[in-house]
């Protein structure tokens, strides 16, 4: 791989290069392609596009339009036309959908070519992109890619985690994921790339396929800031298809090249800083906090004092979610249908064989808390601590309010540390990964609130360490600037990985 | 839509879901000395509850633009959200709350500004989503009442609507022998309203009659096509009885009945049976029962026994549904996008109670003439010709309505009187020749029917074919005297029987009907008949008399 690679140069300079034609879509895509052949061991992609089908669709594109034929990847639980879309579940592992998603029909309609579908947690129930029909996924550093070790490497992160390794090695110049509770940033963060969940809303949903209705969110992952913000730009507004998007238009986010923060709160959020975190995140913490205030920012310890309540309110809610979403599944109309039996017993025999013990946990933790006898004393319980929850980061963020609040960004490890390695993470069961690693992330999704991963430095170890930004509801503007500012000031390198 | 490669169009799958009666309890309880039931009857105090399914008459489904249509190849209307294609999302359809709006301003509810919607979870192969997304805590609708008067109309009755909530329609599974079931979801996803009354009803026969006029409304202000066989008005009816009127038995509920006579059938059946157990030292089961149209029982749905958990939470994907009034409408923006209540409260049109008030007070007519020119929407028809002509008889008008007009619309299958060639100002002409006895009923009838196959004027019709009986009372009286000498002279017999005494024997009214056709001849059948019974009754009279 040479220093000079064109997969990994940021996405407006690729789209120069294109117009000035230093390089053509055939030959952008010709070299896609060997790139995802050369990382096919991290097990990045559920299903890859056909070449020629490919080739086809951008011979035909006129150059004229916005993404001129750039490669992006999309998680496998977006609806793609004609595309099979498996939410990597046996459940789903044969269906193939007759219409798109929004997101991906926008980026498609604005010349983007779909290289594949990406790896993730079955129905993106997972922190690792582990726990998939096709089995984990690769984290790119530190793996040794001339000699594998089928044991020894370090996980992805989830569930967007395919979706994060393909951006990371240069597979795509973007990707969707979806973050329901920290699903598009954990393995942005694990994997050394931008992972932006925006704000509840402003991205339609439609062709998403439902883990938690009200906190799912698509979500962009790219290689630097303004690579989000161009995705983000395409893909943000109303569609009458998905009644919880925002009314009226949204405005574009335009980011300077060397943005100030001289006029932002920025507030750190003392809950976050709990003994679980590794030193070497707080201390990359510490460093972001006085690099804004060493800017002029203003910096400020701010509290979120239901954030301890997050994760068991996180797990009502999410399983009471998925309980209900998950019933449609009952192998009648599409998906894995088992043969024989009464029709109870048919569906009680596709769904068992089709879920993996993660999701059917799930559901069965979901349709206690949903009985009658036990709504109020969970259910009802769960959607009045994320009221709470909810209440505390728009104070924050409140201007009108007393002290220590009124803050632009909040500034927030994403995780307690960096990727775990594989087999360490595959002992512990799925349900005690997500409480510690979704810790930091689920907030925003209560909230509905905008967040971003950044990565800023690596570890001791040589992983990447990032930090997460929040910011109140539809300010993506000022997200991404202050995100736009980290960036900049940490100059953090992508790798020139050994394929 | 849909292609037919996720929709099989014809599924199928073994097993027996839905209700397998139980026979057993029906033989133990079956009611077959009706005598002893009834002598029983009064010592109990039956409570009913209703809870009407009225299809919403809406274009499209309540969350999709799929059609709602009746009739369509099985599965042709299924869009994706139908059948809960994964990532599929619910888009409120305006007309269904307009709809669901009109009907609870009719039925004197308080429309609820803010609703919102709830999924309601149990598994069933023609609910493809795993639930049905009704509105469970907080309707659009609540706290109506409706005043509807007893079957003869003697006296009105009042029933509290508890709430009327907005739901999806479920698909059909047609179980079919050889243990295959077949699912049809063009119905999936249709709105409804649900009709919630309070358990305030005590008869059958009320029911009923309550069922009639709720049903009146909702054709009147078009908010249900109303087609019973099609299952577009659903009830399930919740019955119990108890000795005091203060407290409720233990209720049962019977799900689905279609057809006004089988609701009424199955409320005096479940009436019956109760009290039966009741008296036979039993107790009334809670439970859920069906009724079976071919044997006329309730029969347990064993499958349901064990009490179902519909695990209710809110439907995430639907924010709350807002609807407006004069004053908060002002604020928006776009105010001929949101739905504004003051505004349907403005359109509706007169309701069935109104209309009939007004026919029986202006024109006399019975409660039961009342009722049936408004359940047929003729009232307008009627009272246009009542104004057309104000010496008609209402009761003739409103006999030739139903008689010729309505049996006209019914034979030809017309929905409408526009689809009818005959005008309120025709009918009004027809009648008056009528009831100036210039053409006589039969005459009348061929007109009326000329006048729907030629579409002519009534009068010119008459006039063309040279219909106009000879009515006035100097000329009729010349013919049937020279009628009379003429019979005297070649048939003294025949005017012998009659008997001025008795002119209603038969001997009489040979008499009287030998002179008449005698008349009908001589004039080339252009008689007023009528009128010359009336002159020759008086000419036989005075002939015998003097």
């Amino acid at each position: 791989m040479s220093s000079t690679d064109i997969l990994m140069k940021p996405l407006v300079s690729v789209l120069q290069m294109l117009r000035n034609r230093v390089i053509s879509t055939e030959e952008l895509l010709h070299r896609t392609y060997t790139r995802i052949n050369e990382t096919k061991s991290l097990n990045a992609f559920v299903s890859v596009v056909e070449k020629n089908d490919n080739l086809e669709f951008c011979i035909k594109d006129d150059r004229s339009s916005i993404l001129k034929g750039i490669p992006f990847a999309v998680k496998d639980n977006f609806s793609t036309r004609n595309i099979s879309t498996t939410c990597a579940s046996n459940m789903l592992r044969n269906y193939v959908p007759t219409y798109s998603a929004t997101v991906v029909k926008k980026l498609t309609d604005a010349g983007g070519t779909l290289m594949g579908k990406t790896n993730l947690d079955e129905f993106a129930m997972g922190v690792g992109t582990v726990d998939s029909i096709i089995g984990p996924t690769r984290n790119p550093w530190q793996y040794d890619f001339q000699h594998p070790n089928p044991d020894d490497w370090y996980i992805a992160g989830g569930s967007s985690g395919g979706s994060a390794v393909a951006v990371a090695t240069g597979a795509s110049y973007f990707a969707l994921g979806s973050d329901t509770g920290g699903s598009v940033r954990l393995p942005a963060s694990f994997c050394g790339v931008v992972g932006l969940k925006p704000t509840y809303g402003s991205l339609s949903r439609h062709g998403l396929i439902s883990l938690v209705n009200s906190m799912d969110v698509p979500g962009i992952l790219a290689r630097c800031v303004d690579d989000v913000v161009f995705i983000y730009n395409i893909l943000s507004g109303n569609d009458p298809r998905d009644s919880t998007t925002v009314q009226g238009k949204v405005e574009k986010v335009v980011i300077e090249e060397n943005p100030s923060v001289k006029d932002l709160v920025v507030g750190i959020p003392k809950q976050y800083h709990g003994p679980d975190v590794s030193p070497e995140i707080i201390d990359c913490w510490k460093w972001a906090a006085d690099i804004f205030s060493n800017n002029g920012a203003k910096v400020v310890e701010v509290s979120l004092p239901h954030t301890q309540y997050s994760i068991v309110c996180y797990h009502v809610l999410c399983c009471g979610e998925v309980a209900s979403n998950m019933a449609r599944y009952d192998g009648l109309q599409y998906g894995h249908r088992s043969d024989g039996g009464f029709t109870e017993e048919m569906y009680a025999k596709s769904r068992n064989e089709g879920f993996n013990e993660s999701v059917r946990g799930r559901i069965t933790a979901g349709n206690y808390f949903l009985l009658r006898r036990n709504y109020r004393k969970y259910y009802e319980k769960a959607q009045k601590v994320r009221r709470l929850i909810q209440t505390d980061i728009k104070k924050v963020f409140d201007k009108g309010s007393g002290k220590n609040s009124g803050v632009d960004v909040l500034l927030a490890p994403v995780t307690v540390s960096t990727a775990p390695q594989y087999k360490t993470f595959a002992q512990k069961t799925n349900s005690y990964r997500t409480v510690e690693h979704d810790i930091y992330t689920q907030s925003a999704n209560m909230a509905g609130v905008p967040a971003i991963s950044v990565p800023v430095r690596l570890s001791q170890a040589k992983l990447p360490i990032s930090l997460q930004l929040l910011a109140s509801n539809f300010n993506e503007g000022t997200l991404l600037r202050a995100a736009k500012f980290l960036e900049n000031a940490s100059s953090f390198q992508h790798p020139k990985f050994d394929f | 839509m849909v292609p037919s490669l996720f929709m099989m169009q014809r599924f199928l799958f073994p097993g027996a879901i839905g209700c397998k009666p139980s026979f057993i309890l029906v033989k133990r309880y079956n009611c077959s000395s009706q005598k002893n039931a009834r002598l029983q009857d009064d010592r109990w105090i039956p409570t009913v509850g209703l809870e009407i399914h009225a299809q919403i008459n809406s274009k499209s489904k309540l969350f999709s633009s799929a059609k709602n249509q009746f009739m369509a190849p099985p599965n042709s209307l299924v869009s994706n959200f139908d059948a809960s294609i994964p990532g599929t999302l619910p888009v409120i359809n305006k007309e269904c709350v307009r709809k669901a709006v009109r009907t609870g301003l009719a039925l004197n509810c308080k429309i609820q500004k803010t609703s919102f919607f709830d999924r309601k979870h149990y598994f069933y192969s023609d609910m493809p989503q795993g639930y049905q997304i009704t509105q469970y805590k907080h309707p659009i609708a609540k706290n109506g009442y409706l005043h509807y008067p007893t079957a003869d109309g003697s006296v009105v009755k009042r029933v509290k609507i508890e709430q009327i909530q907005l739901e999806q329609d479920s698909g059909k599974s047609m179980h079919e022998e050889g243990q295959v079931t077949l699912i049809d979801l063009n119905r999936a996803g249709v709105g409804l309203m649900e009709i919630v009354t309070a358990p305030e009803v005590s008869s059958a026969g009320d029911a009923c009659a309550f069922l009639k006029e709720l049903y009146g409304i909702l054709m009147r202000i078009g908010t249900c096509n109303g087609k019973l066989a099609e299952g577009q008005f659903r009830v399930d009816a919740n019955i119990s009885i108890a000795q005091q009127k203060t407290k409720l038995g233990t209720r049962v509920e019977v799900k689905n009945i279609s057809g006004f006579k089988h609701i009424h059938n199955v409320i005096e059946y479940e009436i019956k049976r109760q009290i039966r157990i009741v008296e036979e030292g039993g107790i009334v089961e809670s439970e859920t029962r069906a009724f079976d149209y071919e044997t006329g029982f309730t029969v347990s749905m064993r499958d349901k026994e064990i009490k179902q958990d519909y695990r209710f939470m809110s439907e995430p994907n639907l924010p709350p549904l807002h609807v407006y009034d004069d004053s908060s409408v002002t604020s928006l923006s776009n105010p001929s996008s949101v739905i504004n209540v003051d505004q349907e409260r403005r359109n509706l049109p007169k309701l069935p109670a109104d209309i009939r008030g007004h026919l029986i007070e202006s024109f006399h007519l019975s409660f039961v003439e009342a009722e049936f020119l408004t359940n047929r929407n003729m009232e307008n028809y009627f009272i246009e010709v009542m104004e057309c002509a104000h010496n008609l008889n209402p009761t003739v008008v409103w006999n030739w309505i139903k008689m010729h007009v309505i049996a006209h619309m019914v034979e030809y299958n017309l929905s409408s009187i526009e689809e009818c060639y005959v005008s309120a100002r025709d009918l009004a002409a027809l009648l008056l020749l009528l009831h100036n006895n210039e053409i006589n009923a039969e005459t009348a009838y061929l007109t009326f029917t000329t006048a729907i196959q030629t579409r002519q004027h009534p009068d010119k019709i008459v006039e063309e074919n040279n219909w106009k009986m000879i009515s006035d009372k100097e000329t009729v009286t010349k013919l049937c005297e020279d009628a009379i000498a003429t019979l005297q002279c070649t048939d003294a017999k025949a005017l012998s029987g009659y008997d001025a005494d008795k002119p209603k024997s038969k001997a009489s009214k040979q008499a009287i009907k030998r002179v008449i056709m005698l008349v009908r001849k001589n004039t080339n059948d252009k008689i007023h008949t009528g009128v010359a019974k009336d002159v020759t009754m008086k000419l036989l009279n005075y002939k015998r008399t003097s």
